[in-house]
């Protein structure tokens, strides 16, 4: 018996000082002893289909806590970002916030790499009452505008209005519409619908894909037969990609306009000669050196980039940026009313001129995106680079 | 007007020919060992990333690919003595799930090495795309529809004409037969693992400027291979060829003729009719009717 009560004794030992240890490692041994760290919790597909759009979301996590750990945190009190990997699944980024949210404290949530995973976020955030910013495109998670979710990326409805202005400038009249058939590629494909019929454009074919397909020359096929003046593409590499290599494999000349989704340098790196004049719309991130000085981005941006590539091999890219952006709200909001879920909402909401890496952010009640295609510039790729667009 | 019907066929052979080479890795191992073998899409995408990363070395092309083939077999012997060998004798459906497990660990190592982003190789013959009965084909597609005619070729010979490659045909028949003859069913088995990993990192080195090469191809790669391989019988390595190209062909008239983005459920519809009507595939019942 006593034996018994002895070895229990010791295992409560055993696991308080692993609790502590691992508590520690996983903490990243903020500074001790300043009260309780302010959690703010974040959700990315770091692996998974989406992983190239999740890791640099997850690295700007990582680099933003150094950057806080070292300044001191919030008003002395540290901050800990927990960072999880959601795997691209959408059920996981639930759980994983849900986690986030009731285990670990977190005042708010940044998040939800693709659209299906921020929409089921989303309506947990509802839930819950948490603010949760949202690092994923989908028009549908602004639009309408609900309580406690705010969208980093210029939602995809912007995308589309800056990618007609590329159209509009070439007096383009037909055009043909391929897509990847899922939440972003029918997103697109519904703006660009009625933005066309605005501009009394006719889309002459759309073509669907899946995701993991690896040719789509049937489909280019198909929509060459209507010779279009423009082919539009919307998705992500490897995909978006393939697409511009089978147009010009198959012969095509016409020009090609691609979708926000293809601004990392995989895509140039993928599709090769093919890259070569694919026009798409981005956030300034991708053209920061050649702003003009006056443009108030400019200097955020390239700070941005230098401190991303200084801690990690690989170029900074629009997708960590709006993790950046979600992030650097949320520690302006608690710098300014505290860590109170309900304050840092109405704070959130009534942001203005916040400049982030996506555009200057204007939030109203109706409007939790706050960007507009001024935020955005078309950027050709010319000799493997991209350059600002001019007609 | 242009007639859609020869692109059709040439982008279901470019297609197809990138599943058969997967699928004869599947044919490979099952016919030696009767278990299928899960990870074979990562050996392909090991191939592939290996050989990109000795090309940003600076080596050339031809020693990159053989240096990373050469590297993959090695791979494909170490997962077979460390993971295969010790369950040896265990129940096939066992063996498999290791397989499984093979795969998802190599999946996550090569995140941690690659990283997400995708990578590219350079195509073996740059040029434009051919010209061809009204329809274009890319170039390095020529190379993996011939290197999957001339890897059928060199599987026959290796089993008909050559006696390791006796050794592993009658493993396959009666294991204990060749026990008592001398031939090891578990060196077999190695040289199984090694072939079939070989052959892998070759698909996926000759694919990988079709498609570009990423940590976490080797999945769809692998399913779609997998399809080929059943559609051919699984025991039958020129039939595997004639499933890959096949799904290839029903993937690009579905897109072509019918609502494009059906063409998985269409596929994997074919391999369920294929199973249902034949349990041991379509091109393998033919064969053995004939005999």
């Amino acid at each position: 018996m006593k034996g018994t009560v002895k070895s229990t004794g010791r295992c409560e030992a055993i696991a308080a000082v692993v609790a502590v240890v691992g508590g520690l490692l996983l903490a990243g041994f903020p500074a001790l002893g300043q009260g309780a760290p302010i959690k703010i919790g974040t959700v990315f597909a770091v692996t998974g289909p989406a992983s190239s759009l999740g890791k640099p979301e997850k690295d700007t996590a990582t680099m933003l806590q150094s950057q806080l750990s070292s300044a001191g945190g919030i008003g002395g009190r540290p901050v800990q970002i927990i960072t999880y990997d959601s795997e691209s699944d959408p059920t996981k980024a639930v759980l994983l916030m849900k986690k986030a949210v009731t285990e670990d404290n977190a005042i708010a949530v940044v998040g939800g790499t693709t659209s299906p995973e921020s929409q089921a976020m989303a309506d947990y955030a509802m839930q819950a009452d948490v603010p949760f910013m949202s690092v994923a495109a989908s028009t549908t998670l602004s639009v309408p505008s609900r309580a406690w979710v705010f969208q980093m990326p210029q939602r995809n409805s912007i995308a589309a209005a800056k990618a007609m202005e590329y159209l509009v400038a070439i007096h383009a009249r037909t055009f043909a519409f391929l897509y990847r058939n899922d939440d972003f590629g029918q997103d697109g494909l519904v703006a660009m619908r009625a933005f066309a019929r605005q501009h009394g454009m006719t889309i002459v074919d759309t073509e669907p894909f899946a995701a993991t397909d690896t040719d789509l020359s049937a489909q280019v096929a198909r929509a060459r037969v209507h010779n279009p003046d423009v082919m539009v593409v919307w998705s992500t590499p490897p995909t978006a990609s393939i697409a511009a290599k089978n147009i010009r494999q198959l012969g095509m000349r016409v020009p090609i306009l691609e979708s926000h989704g293809i601004a990392n340098k995989a895509f140039i790196q993928l599709a090769g000669p093919a890259a070569e004049g694919v026009v798409f719309p981005a956030g300034k991130l991708l053209v920061a050196n050649q702003l003009p000085p006056e443009d108030p981005q400019r200097a955020l941006l390239l700070k941005y980039a230098r401190d991303f590539e200084a801690a990690n091999h690989y170029t900074a890219n629009t997708f960590g940026g709006h993790a950046y952006d979600g992030i650097t709200m949320l520690v302006d909001a608690i710098r300014h009313v505290g860590p109170d879920r309900a304050r840092i909402r109405e704070y959130l909401e009534h942001l203005r001129g916040f400049i982030g890496t996506g555009g200057i952010f204007n939030m109203s009640p109706q409007d939790h995106n706050g960007l507009t295609t001024r935020d955005m510039v078309l950027v050709v790729i010319h000799n493997g680079d991209w350059k600002i667009w001019k007609p | 007007m242009v007639s859609l019907l020869p692109q059709l066929i040439l982008t279901g052979l470019t297609v197809g020919s990138i599943y058969a080479l997967v699928a004869l890795g599947f044919v490979l191992i099952y016919n030696v060992t009767g278990i299928l073998n899960f990870a074979q899409g990562e050996f392909s995408m090991l191939g592939a990333l290996l050989c990109a990363t000795l090309l940003g070395w600076h080596l050339s092309l031809p020693l990159a690919a053989l240096v990373a083939v050469a590297a993959v077999c090695l791979i494909g012997a170490a997962m077979e003595r460390l993971t295969i060998e010790p369950a040896f004798g265990s129940h096939p459906l066992t063996l498999i799930i290791i397989t499984f497990g093979v795969s998802m660990a190599f999946r996550g190592l090569s995140l941690m090495i690659w990283g997400a982003d995708p990578y590219t190789l350079p195509e073996f013959t740059p040029g434009p795309a051919l010209q061809l009965l009204g329809g274009v084909l890319v170039r390095q597609a020529m190379w993996a529809i011939g290197l999957s005619i001339a890897v059928v070729l060199g599987l026959f010979l290796f089993f008909s004409r050559s006696v390791p490659g006796a050794a592993v045909r009658a493993c396959a028949d009666n294991a204990f037969a060749c026990r008592l003859l001398g031939i090891s069913p578990r060196r077999m088995s190695l040289v199984a693992f090694t072939l079939s990993a070989g052959l892998g990192a070759v698909a996926g080195i000759v694919i990988a400027p079709i498609t570009g090469a990423t940590y976490d191809m080797g999945l769809s790669l692998g399913l779609k291979g997998f399809v080929a391989a059943v559609i051919g019988g699984l025991t039958n390595a020129p039939a595997a060829v004639v499933g890959g190209y096949l799904v290839g062909l029903i993937e690009s008239l579905t897109t072509g003729y019918l609502t494009p983005g059906y063409s998985g459920a269409i596929t994997f519809l074919v391999l369920l009719l294929v199973l249902v009507i034949q349990r041991e595939g379509l091109l393998h019942a033919a064969q053995r009717r004939q005999a």
